[in-house]
């Protein structure tokens, strides 16, 4: 139970939260949405993990590729899309979810991608010139 | 249940348990239960102290940062209950250390620790089924907040499910010292009164012998908790259970 949520929480043996870190600020929290939860347990959808870098190649990759910069949450999903579809054949057929647009994210893609014109580190969005 | 307040007002002292260290809370509870305190309320730290101001956060943290887990504070419980067998003893804990534990498994080491109640802060009356079920069990009284901003079928509810005293929050917002007792706290106890015979306890804020005093006009007992932690925090280790012996002693007297 995590500010008044009763679902899966990163936590110790103790029951102490533990101390996160994502690239993607809506992802940068020790639980998740308990529909999620009820997702997981009733086995109507897998969970996996991708890691910051996996996301900001994936950014990289639709962005170049479709000219849409997703969310660095929505991100996540473009980078198993990618793994996925590499299984894949060709007339399969994969959808995924973009949830969010990227431009909120410009200040922190600048920054992670060493993109020119990056500004220095800043405290939410819309303060990073590009 | 041994939770009673003989005197009025009566006093329930919260400690951080293992701020600083376990050892030192336990010379610090026995302090206050010797110097007047009715009932200790030993809290769990946690990493996420929901409603607490920044000095119980930073106790918090340090006694984190020590390792203190909810197992301990059970153990020192039961050191406070041989030590003092008719001191009020609640074990005061956020929701998710113990659901972690598991219910069943800490109620029954609650009782086994000789506590007479718990007070799970994040615990709700919609949701305490399981909850109350066990502390019914083990012969425990559970302790629900109730607040300015508590509608009274939730305070019926509250009321209802309570044993030992109910805990009114003296106003919206989070636990830390202020200068006055808001006027909510005298509302909220005066609604309380219409859903429950059991004692009420206010909380938040309350931290000097004026304080304690005004809580009195109104209500059974004053929670002291900020002020303390933070007395302790300022005294260092060697002094604060004198110190804290000393404050307690005084909340009557002003």
């Amino acid at each position: 139970v995590l500010q008044g949520t009763y679902s899966y929480v990163l936590q110790d043996d103790a029951g102490q939260v533990a101390a996160t870190h994502s690239v993607s600020a809506g992802l940068d929290y020790a639980s998740v949405g308990p529909e999620h939860a009820m997702l997981h347990d009733s086995g109507r959808a897998e969970y996996v993990s991708c890691s910051d870098d996996e996301a900001l190649k994936a950014t990289v990759a639709l962005s170049r590729t479709e000219g849409i910069v997703p969310a660095l949450e929505s991100a996540h999903a473009v980078a198993e899309g990618i793994r996925l579809a590499g299984g894949m054949g060709k007339e399969q057929v994969l959808m995924i979810n973009l949830s969010g647009r990227g431009d909120k994210d410009m200040g922190i893609m600048a920054r992670e991608l060493n993109l020119q014109g990056a500004g220095p580190r800043v405290q939410g969005p819309g303060k990073a010139s590009l | 249940v041994a939770i009673r307040f003989d005197r009025k007002p009566g006093i329930v002292a919260y400690l951080t348990a293992g701020d600083p260290d376990l050892a030192t809370t336990r010379e610090i509870a026995l302090a206050a239960i010797d110097s007047g305190a009715d009932v200790i309320e030993l809290g769990v730290p946690f990493s996420d102290p929901l409603a607490d101001g920044p000095v119980i956060q930073r106790a918090s943290e340090r006694a984190v940062a020590r390792g203190t887990r909810l197992t301990d504070v059970l153990g020192l419980a039961k050191q406070l209950r041989q030590a003092r067998p008719g001191c009020g003893l609640v074990l005061f804990s956020y929701l998710n250390p113990v659901v972690r534990m598991g219910m069943k498994q800490f109620c029954a080491a609650a009782a086994e620790a000789g506590a007479d109640g718990v007070l799970l802060t994040d615990m709700i009356v919609e949701e305490a089924g399981e909850y109350l079920g066990e502390m019914e069990g083990n012969g425990l009284a559970p302790i629900f907040l109730a607040a300015p901003t508590s509608p009274d079928v939730r305070l019926q509810s509250i009321g209802a499910a309570s044993k030992g005293f109910v805990y009114a929050i003296s106003r919206v917002g989070i636990t830390g010292t202020q200068d006055s007792v808001a006027g909510d706290a005298a509302q909220l106890v005066g609604r309380l009164r219409k859903c429950t015979e059991l004692p009420v306890a206010v909380g938040f804020g309350i931290s000097n012998a004026a304080h304690v005093r005004a809580v009195g006009e109104f209500a059974d007992a004053a929670v002291i908790g900020s002020a303390l932690v933070a007395l302790i925090e300022k005294t260092g280790p060697a002094d604060a259970a004198k110190a804290v012996g000393e404050f307690i002693a005084g909340l009557r007297t002003g």
